[in-house]
């Protein structure tokens, strides 16, 4: 659960009243359900009341002219039913549904643009529940609170209303009837609901662990383990087992509230028997009361479990606003101003930073990266190479000091609009779900076809894009062709430059592959460097020996800056960080 | 109906059992529970006779007790029903519960045998199917088979008896109103039998458009970094956008197919009109009395429910056996030969030949081609070729996960075709090349499940594998939690936990996949060192990347496009083999020199 805007749990009131903001632009449909939730229950009392005039009038006096009209009255009432159950149901759906996509499109916005940092804290699951699972169960709130309670309540009173017609100390019954059969089913809702969570993390479970069984059958097979894994299955097959029992044993308790309801039939016959056999009231009528005392239960049930769906939602409610509520990056800033093209120049100025409530990372760092050259950071890990990108991008912001591009503090411009001006290759670039193609534009509608296919040149990609089954048109990810690590990395970096950016940040681009890959990749990057400010952050120094200047850092701080040659000669780290990588014998150096 | 019939059993191709056939193989699993399931059906036996009564003794009420004036028959008459009515409810809970006890118990025997399954397939046959798919054959189809069988009987064939009960009764009164319940029967069965694929086409259509939505999201939130770092998010939340508006309007789809299933109501009602058309002027008529007028309404009402059930289990049953289906296909797929484990001769020097092996994947492309190799006792040897060599088809061939076309592999002298492949894998201690570690604490994922292992143990293996120290230094030691929900092991890390699993119970051969990636140079430190102790006093067959592991080795096998292009120690062979001098130098995994 997400952290609460404040110390305590905002109340049910604050929160109804905010769900209730997403409603109102779309109050016709909720009304128009309300009132054809109304019209249906109006329709149910019809049934019994023709049931009573053919028992009594049609069959008791024998008036057959009423069978007609009465038959028709059912078979109206029945189509009427239909009908609004159908409309109220549609326009209790449009209008819930209408709200949720509102605060679902919010959610998009938020999410997207909340700060990296959040992401680390928070699972992914967490995040996606609120989308899934939590949008769902607020949706109970507008159909639950705001719909069927408010028709329910009216349901009831016209069924009061008719029964007091038939027999007024029968209102007085059903005061007390009433409560107790709506409550007996209410009094599994919480019982059941734990136990479908139990079964769904029971579920979830097992398939954690087939999926973990299945993947690591090789060794599994290779020591020879079958008895273990069949052992760890057990033991989750015995949970799902006790948990599916209990949901099935709760789901099916509600059988013996039917009884209830029969026996509420049988006692009124009971009760009322004096008075048929005295002739003092008509057996149609009782009949019809039985019927009447017994619609009641579906009103009654319906307030209850709105109850239940409300407190659900509500919880939902209080998770989904929470998450809505932590801070995201500011949109535009105050001051933000359009940022013109940069050429490339960029400079730390005395820079210190730390991650939130942690000690600084870094301290007084100043470097300048000059225009399409190419800088590089080394360091061992832990120095502070990366927290470097996370400014540059502004994934973080500096506790002290300024990043300079072109002169301007960045801090003057949108994240976004600095970002868009930047090209990055990630030790581990996420590729999504597409095509190839797509992923190279990365939906930047203004990269062409042809644009693409000299990034991916330059990326020393197209050569096996072109070789794949739909060459630029294949389908990766997930549901389509996996690409080894070198491929999605060199697809990454056509990405990167599809856009002609001015400056391209690799961190750690290539510290993942294997040899022959990393050769491949390391020739995209030396072409990807023409004319483009580079800063490049590795741990393979032979990756950075040509830069035009390296930064070395050590602890947060800038130790020396120079080239290769000179460093080597005065400075102390980078030497030892040279040597250590070092072959013990020259024969099989570069 | 018959469309969605058809989706929901997609599978029924020509070849493919047929329904009879599946269900007999599912009774199989739900025979060892067969009293508790003859128990269900007795009780469900019991509901339908049971409720056959319920008009009946609405008659009594009616005619007998109140019509006839008889006050004495009221309260037998009434406590009767109210004990029916509680006995039906007892019979119905405890068959349900029934039902659902035999149903979970065959389904975790099922999932049961598909692990086992699982894991005896041979490797090859488990790499060309996706985990994902047969991660459902534990989840979504265990679950979709477990109902059948309260489908098939208490939603099936109860039911239909039931049915044909009630036509009897009602027979027995008059055949013309016996004709008119028959005549029923088809406006009962319309409506289900015309929406039930569709409501469950809508829901399924639902659950889709949710579980695409998560992926998406799953997808945005694991690539937020890159989405911010491209500035995309506008294009996320346009892609989120689109996804949503598949779920709403996959809402309102399901809300539109249940609201028609509600029509059913008109149905209903419209049956009941129709009775009391044909029968109130009978009853006016002094043919029937009042009582039985309503006794037979009810009896006709009483079609309506089992009609329903039937349509429904007739969907759901198919839903099961399609379930079934690709649950038998997978299980039905060949295993690899097991072995007479006691024939299996034990393995005591770990001294490992290849003779003149050829193997191929596929018929026409050869893999490995007359390789010829000799691990002698207590040495390393390591195989060094450029990727696509057939290095890896080396370990698949000693751990038996494939067999040699010709030529042979010995273990001590005795040929591997003759053991079990479980009982050789025994001896070997492996590293792969990602290794895999599994949910649980470190020290759980050393032990692996070997009970005669102590804890004294684990630890010196981890020691040797150079692991213990970091692993001491994590918050709770050996019982830190690793994997999805625990700490995340660097890969050096990783690797070094799989070297101490692999030597825990000192195994006479260690087989080893080097990883080809670069580690940082404390961890490639640190990696070596492991290796090194590892391989001491026991047979070593790695597979190097590593220029530091080829130096130590005590002999090393050159392979090139299947054949053994030369064998040798590091230098002999850096000063004669072109291939292997090229390997050295661009290809292993170095140090980088720092001085050009």
């Amino acid at each position: 659960m997400s952290d609460a805007p404040s110390s305590q749990s905002p109340n049910a009131v604050w929160l109804l009243r905010r769900l209730a903001a997403y409603l109102r632009p779309h109050w016709r449909w909720q009304v128009a359900a309300i009132v054809a939730t109304v019209v249906f229950s109006a329709a149910i009392l019809v049934f019994p009341w023709m049931t009573k005039i053919l028992i009594d009038d049609v069959v008791g006096v024998g008036n057959l002219d009423l069978l007609g009209p009465a038959v028709a009255g059912i078979v109206a009432s029945a189509m009427v039913m239909a009908a609004f159950n159908l409309a109220a149901s549609y326009l209790f759906t449009t209008a819930g549904e209408q709200a949720i996509n509102d605060l679902r499109t919010q959610l998009m916005g938020h999410t997207l643009r909340l700060p990296l940092a959040y992401f680390r804290r928070h699972r992914t699951g967490e995040v996606v529940a609120h989308f899934t699972t939590d949008s769902v169960a607020v949706t109970g709130v507008y159909r639950a609170a705001l719909g069927a309670a408010v028709a329910a309540v009216i349901e009831l009173t016209v069924m009061l209303l008719v029964i007091a017609v038939i027999d007024w100390r029968f209102v007085l019954v059903s005061l007390v009837i009433v409560p107790i059969q709506a409550t007996l089913p209410a009094l599994l809702g919480r019982p059941q609901r734990r136990a479908g969570e139990r079964e769904q993390s029971a579920l979830a479970a097992l398939g954690g662990l087939a999926t973990e069984m299945v993947a690591g059958a090789r060794e599994i097979k290779a020591f020879n383990r079958q008895g273990w894994a069949a052992r760890r299955l057990a033991v989750d097959l015995r949970r799902l087992f006790s948990a599916r029992l209990r949901v099935a044993a709760l789901q099916h308790a509600r059988l013996f509230f039917d009884v209830v309801h029969e026996l509420i039939w049988v006692a009124i016959f009971a009760v009322l028997a004096g008075a048929i056999l005295g002739g003092e009231i008509e057996f149609g009528v009782v009949f019809a009361l039985a019927m009447y005392m017994s619609y009641f239960v579906r009103p009654a049930y319906v307030l209850m479990s709105a109850y239940g769906e409300t407190q659900h939602a509500l919880g939902a409610a209080r998770r989904l606003f929470a998450f809505l509520d932590t801070p995201a990056e500011p949109v535009r800033p105050e001051a933000a101003r359009h940022l013109p093209a940069i050429r490339g120049e960029i400079a730390f100025e005395s820079v210190s930073a730390a991650y939130e409530s942690g000690a600084p990372v870094i301290h007084d760092v100043s470097f300048t990266a000059a225009a399409g050259r190419t800088t590089a950071l080394v360091g061992p890990s832990g120095s502070g190479k990366t927290t470097i990108v996370n400014l540059l991008l502004r994934f973080l912001q500096p506790s002290s000091g300024r990043i300079v591009v072109d002169g301007r503090d960045i801090a003057a411009a949108t994240a976004g609009e600095f970002r868009r001006q930047m090209g990055v290759v990630f030790q581990d670039p996420v590729l999504f779900a597409g095509t190839v193609a797509d992923n190279i534009t990365f939906g930047r509608d203004h990269i062409s076809e042809a644009r693409v296919v000299e990034a991916a040149t330059i990326a020393n990609a197209h050569d096996f894009i072109t070789a794949m089954p739909q060459g630029y048109e294949t389908q990766i990810g997930e549901r389509g062709l996996r690409l080894s690590g070198g491929q999605a990395q060199r697809v990454a970096i056509a990405r990167a430059i599809a856009a002609d950016p001015r400056v391209l940040i690799l961190d750690e681009a290539t510290a993942a592959l294997d040899a022959e890959a990393e050769r491949l990749v390391r020739a995209a990057l030396d072409r990807a460097a023409e004319d483009r400010t580079m800063l490049v952050i590795a741990h393979r120094l032979a990756t950075v020996r040509g830069a035009d200047r390296i930064v070395v850092l050590d602890a947060g701080r800038v130790v020396d800056t120079g080239r290769h040659k000179e460093l080597y000669g005065r400075c102390d780290l980078y030497r030892e960080l040279c040597d250590l990588q070092m072959t013990p014998t020259g024969e099989t150096g570069l | 109906m018959s469309a969605q019939v058809k989706a929901a059993t997609h599978g029924t191709i020509a070849g493919v059992p047929g329904a009879w056939t599946t269900f007999r193989r599912l009774l199989g699993y739900a025979r060892p529970y067969r009293v508790t399931g003859g128990l269900a059906t007795v009780a469900a036996v019991g509901v339908s006779v049971l409720v056959l009564a319920r008009p009946w003794l609405m008659k009594l009420l009616v005619d007998d007790a109140f019509g006839a004036g008889n006050a004495e028959l009221l309260a037998p008459v009434l406590i009767g029903m109210a004990s029916l009515e509680t006995a039906v409810a007892t019979l119905s809970y405890a068959a349900e519960y029934g039902y659902a006890r035999v149903g979970e118990r065959a389904m975790n025997d099922l999932r049961a045998g598909i692990l086992h399954h699982t894991h005896r397939l041979p490797l090859t046959s488990l790499r060309q199917r996706r985990t994902g798919d047969i991660v459902a054959h534990f989840t979504s189809d265990a679950t979709a088979i477990g109902g059948v069988y309260r489908h098939v009987f208490a939603e099936g064939a109860l039911p239909g008896l039931r049915v044909m009960a009630v036509v009897a009764i009602i027979l027995a009164v008059d055949w013309r109103f016996g004709l008119l319940a028959v005549s029923l029967i088809p406006f009962y069965a319309l409506l289900p039998v015309l929406l039930q694929g569709r409501v469950q086409g809508a829901s399924h259509g639902v659950q889709e458009a949710m579980a695409s939505l998560s992926a998406l999201l799953t997808e945005f939130v694991g690539g937020a970094r890159d989405l911010k770092a491209f500035n995309r998010e506008n294009w996320a939340a346009g892609r989120l956008w689109a996804e949503a508006r598949q779920l709403w309007r996959g809402r309102l789809r399901l809300v539109v197919v249940q609201g028609v299933a509600a029509i059913q109501m008109v149905v209903y009602w419209g049956a009941s009109a129709a009775i009391w058309v044909v029968l109130a002027p009978q009853a006016v008529d002094g043919q029937i009395t009042v009582g039985l007028l309503i006794a037979l309404i009810f009896y006709l009402m009483m079609l309506a429910e089992p009609v329903r059930l039937i349509v429904n289990s007739y969907v759901e049953i198919q839903t099961a056996l399609g379930a079934a289906r690709r649950v038998f296909a997978f299980l039905d797929t060949p295993e690899e030969p097991s072995g007479d484990v006691a024939a299996s001769p034990p393995i005591r020097d770990g001294e490992v030949r290849f003779e003149r092996v050829d193997f191929s994947y596929t018929d026409d492309q050869p893999v490995l081609r007359e390789v010829s190799f000799h691990a002698t006792r207590g040495t390393t040897l390591a195989v060094v070729g450029p990727s696509g060599a057939g290095k890896t088809t080396l370990i698949n061939l000693l751990l038996r996960f494939v067999d040699p076309a010709s030529g042979r592999i010995t273990v001590d002298g005795h040929d591997t075709g003759a053991f079990d492949p479980a009982a050789l894998r025994g001896s070997f201690g492996v590293v792969f090349q990602d290794p895999m570690l599994f949910e649980g604490t470190i020290a759980e994922n050393i032990h692996f499940g070997r009970e005669e292992l102590t804890e004294a143990q684990v630890e010196r293996a981890a020691v040797i594998a150079n692991a213990h120290d970091f692993i001491t230094a994590t918050e709770h030691g050996y019982v830190t939690r690793i994997g999805e929900r625990g700490l995340r092991l660097s890969g050096g890390q990783a690797q070094r936990v799989a070297i101490a699993r692999a030597i825990a119970d000192d195994p006479r051969i260690l087989v080893l996949d080097e990883a080809t990636s670069a580690l940082d140079a404390e961890s490639e430190r640190l990696a070596q060192e492991a290796l090194a102790r590892a391989s001491q006093g026991r047979t070593t067959i790695v597979i190097a990347h590593r220029l530091a592991t080829v130096r130590r080795a005590d002999l090393i096998v050159v392979l090139d496009e299947g054949r053994v292009l030369d064998t040798g120690r590091h230098e002999e062979l850096y000063a004669r083999c072109d291939l292997y001098r090229r390997l050295c130098d661009l290809q292993f995994v170095q140090p980088d020199s720092a001085s050009d």
